[in-house]
C-alpha cells in the first residue's frame, strides 16, 4: 500500500505538475497591483483573489489527476503488471487517492506559504480597516484542500467504473459544479420565494441535495477575507461530513473496481 | 521554406485581423461595455466557490465603466449615463458578496445623486448595514442620504445614531442633533463631500466628487448672499440678478455642470443640473 502511494505520487511529480502549478503562482506576482483596482477594500480584495487562485488550482489539479489516473493506468496496461503483484484491487484504488490527497496537501501547504506573501505586499501599501486573521485565511486554504481530496474521490469513483477518460473528467466536473450549488438551490427552495415551485420538483431536489456533495460547507472564504468569527462548530461538523462522505465514495470506488473486468 | 512563408502568411493575416479588430473594440460605444448583467441569483450558482471574486470583479468593472465615461466627458463628448446598468452592477456584485465595501462605496459616490435610485441606494446600504454591522460608513451614508435627499430627519438622525454607536464619534453625535433640528443642508453637504473626497482614491470618483463640491461651494456663496440681502431689505432677492444688483454677489456663478444657478419660488437657490439632472441623464 506504501509503496501503491509513493509509485502514484511520484507518477504525479514527474508528470511535472508541480512545475506546471509553481508557473501557475506566478500569477501571485499579479495580485498586489490587480487588487489596486478596488475602491475601498484593497486587502481585501487580494486575500478573495489569492484564495480563488489557489482553489482554482487545486480544482485542476483533483479532476485532472484523479480522473485520469486509473484510466491511464489501463490505457497503458500499467495497472495489470500492478495487480499481477499480491495487491487487492482496493489496495490499488485506495494507494492511488491517498497519493492525490497527499499531493493536493501538499499544493496546499505550498499555496500557503505564497498567498500569505501577496497579501502581506498589498497589505504594506493598503492598510486594512479590519486587521488580517491570517488563522482564518489558513483555515480557509485547509477547508480547500479538503474540499478537493473530497473531490478526487469522487472523481477516482468515476475512473473506477469508466472505460474512457469523459466521464471521470466531465462527471467530477459536474458534481463540482453541482456541489457548489446545492446549498444555493436549497436555500431558494425553503425560502417563501419557491411557493410555486411544485412539491416533486422540492423533493427531487431535496433528495438531490443530501446526495450530492455539499461544497458550500466547505466554503470559509468569508471569515477569512473579511476577518469575520469563525463557526468553529460549523468547522467540525464539516470535518466529519467530510470524513464520512469520502469513506462512503471510496468503499464504492473500491467495490466497483473489484468487480470491473479487465481486459 | 514553405513552412516559413505559411508562417508568415499567418501572422500577416493575424495581423491584419488584430489592428481593425483593436481599432473597433476602442470605438465601440461605452454604452455597451456595460453589457447584459444576469440575474443575481443565477450568478451565485455560476460562480461556484468564486462568489467573492465575482463580486469584486462586477464592481471595478462599474468603476472602469464610469472612468472610461468621466474621461469622455474630459474629453468634451457628449456621454450618457447607464445608470440602470450601473445599478445592476452593483446590486449584484452585492448579492454575490453582500460584505463588499466596494459596491455600497460606489453606489453611495455615484447613484445616491441621481434622484431616481435613491429607493435603491437606501436598500444596498441597508444590506451592507446587516451584513458589515461593525462598518460606521454606511449608516453615515444612509443618514446623509435620507437627510439631504429626501428631507426625513427623523430617520437621519436614526441612522446618525448608529454611525455614532460604531464608530465612538463625538462628530455624529453632534450631527443627529442637528439633523433633528434640520440643519443648514448646504454646509453639511459641503462637509460630507470634503471627507469623502479625502477618502477618494480613484480619478474617477475624486473627479466626480470635485465637481459637486465646486458647484455645492457655489451654492453656499449664493445662499450667503441671500441672507445679507435678507437682513439688509427685510424680503427676499427674487431673482440671482437682484443680488448682483445691490452688489451682494459680485456675479452669477457659472455652473459646473454646465446648467444655470437659479431661485427658486421659495427663494431657495437651485441648479438646474445639480440634484434634478434633466433627462437624458449626463454626468
Amino acid at each position: 500500500m506504501i509503496n501503491q502511494i509513493w509509485i502514484t505520487f511520484l507518477g504525479i511529480v514527474r508528470d511535472r505538475a508541480l512545475y506546471g502549478i509553481m508557473v501557475l503562482c506566478a500569477l501571485f506576482l499579479v495580485i498586489p497591483s490587480a487588487s489596486s483596482l478596488s475602491m475601498r477594500q484593497v486587502t481585501e480584495l487580494s486575500i478573495t483573489l489569492s484564495l480563488s487562485l489557489i482553489s482554482f488550482l487545486l480544482l485542476l489539479c483533483a479532476v485532472f489527476f484523479s480522473s485520469f489516473s486509473v484510466w491511464r493506468d489501463i490505457e497503458r496496461r500499467y495497472s495489470f503488471s500492478v495487480l499481477a503483484l499480491p495487491v487487492s484491487r482496493s489496495h490499488f484504488i485506495l494507494g492511488k487517492f491517498l497519493a492525490i490527497a497527499a499531493f493536493l496537501t501538499l499544493c496546499g501547504v505550498v499555496l500557503g506559504l505564497i498567498a500569505p506573501l501577496a497579501i502581506s505586499a498589498t497589505a504594506a501599501y493598503y492598510p486594512p480597516d479590519r486587521a488580517i486573521m491570517w488563522s482564518s485565511i489558513l483555515l480557509a486554504i485547509g477547508y480547500d484542500v479538503l474540499k478537493y481530496i473530497l473531490l478526487s474521490a469522487v472523481g477516482l469513483l468515476f475512473s473506477a467504473i469508466s472505460t474512457s477518460f469523459f466521464l471521470p473528467v466531465f462527471g467530477t466536473i459536474s458534481v463540482y459544479l453541482c456541489g457548489t450549488m446545492s446549498q444555493d438551490v436549497q436555500n431558494y427552495l425553503s425560502s417563501s420565494a419557491a411557493n410555486d415551485v411544485p412539491v416533486f420538483i422540492k423533493e427531487l431536489a431535496s433528495i438531490f441535495y443530501h446526495v450530492v456533495p455539499n461544497f458550500d460547507a466547505f466554503d470559509f472564504n468569508l471569515a477569512a477575507i473579511y476577518s469575520l468569527p469563525v463557526d468553529h462548530k460549523g468547522g467540525l461538523l464539516t470535518l466529519g461530513y467530510f470524513v464520512a462522505y469520502t469513506l462512503i465514495v471510496l468503499f464504492f470506488a473500491c467495490f466497483f473496481f473489484s468487480r470491473r473486468e479487465l481486459r | 521554406m514553405k513552412k516559413l512563408a505559411l508562417c508568415i502568411a499567418l501572422l500577416g493575416i493575424y495581423v491584419g485581423i488584430q489592428i481593425p479588430l483593436t481599432r473597433y473594440m476602442a470605438d465601440r460605444p461605452v454604452a455597451e461595455q456595460v453589457g447584459f448583467i444576469a440575474h443575481p441569483q443565477l450568478m451565485r450558482l455560476s460562480s461556484a466557490d468564486h462568489k467573492e471574486t465575482a463580486g469584486a470583479l462586477l464592481s471595478i468593472k462599474a468603476l472602469m465603466y464610469y472612468g472610461t465615461l468621466v474621461e469622455e466627458a474630459r474629453a468634451g463628448n457628449p456621454v450618457t449615463v447607464d445608470y440602470d446598468g450601473l445599478y445592476r452592477l452593483l446590486s449584484a456584485a452585492s448579492a454575490l458578496d453582500p460584505y463588499n465595501m466596494d459596491s455600497y462605496y460606489f453606489s453611495q459616490a455615484i447613484l445616491a445623486w441621481e434622484p431616481d435610485f435613491m429607493p435603491q441606494v437606501l436598500e444596498l446600504l441597508r444590506r451592507g448595514m446587516e451584513y458589515r454591522d461593525w462598518d460606521w460608513m454606511l449608516p453615515f451614508w444612509a443618514g446623509f442620504d435620507t437627510a439631504n435627499f429626501l428631507k426625513d430627519y427623523d430617520t437621519a438622525a436614526t441612522y446618525y445614531r448608529r454611525a455614532a454607536e460604531l464608530s465612538g464619534a463625538e462628530l455624529f453625535a453632534s450631527l443627529t442633533s442637528r439633523y433633528l433640528y434640520e440643519a443648514d443642508q448646504t454646509e453639511l453637504a459641503i462637509n460630507y463631500l470634503e471627507a469623502m473626497l479625502k477618502g477618494a482614491t480613484k480619478p474617477a470618483i475624486r473627479q466626480t466628487f470635485e465637481l459637486r463640491l465646486d458647484a455645492l461651494k457655489k451654492m453656499r456663496m449664493i445662499e450667503e448672499a441671500i441672507a445679507a440681502f435678507r437682513l439688509r431689505e427685510a424680503k427676499g432677492p427674487g431673482t440671482l440678478e437682484a443680488l448682483v444688483r445691490s452688489g451682494d454677489l459680485s456675479a452669477i456663478p457659472e455652473d459646473p455642470y454646465g446648467g444655470e444657478f437659479y431661485l427658486d419660488d421659495t427663494g431657495k437657490p437651485r441648479s438646474s443640473r445639480l440634484f434634478n439632472a434633466p433627462q437624458p441623464r449626463s454626468l
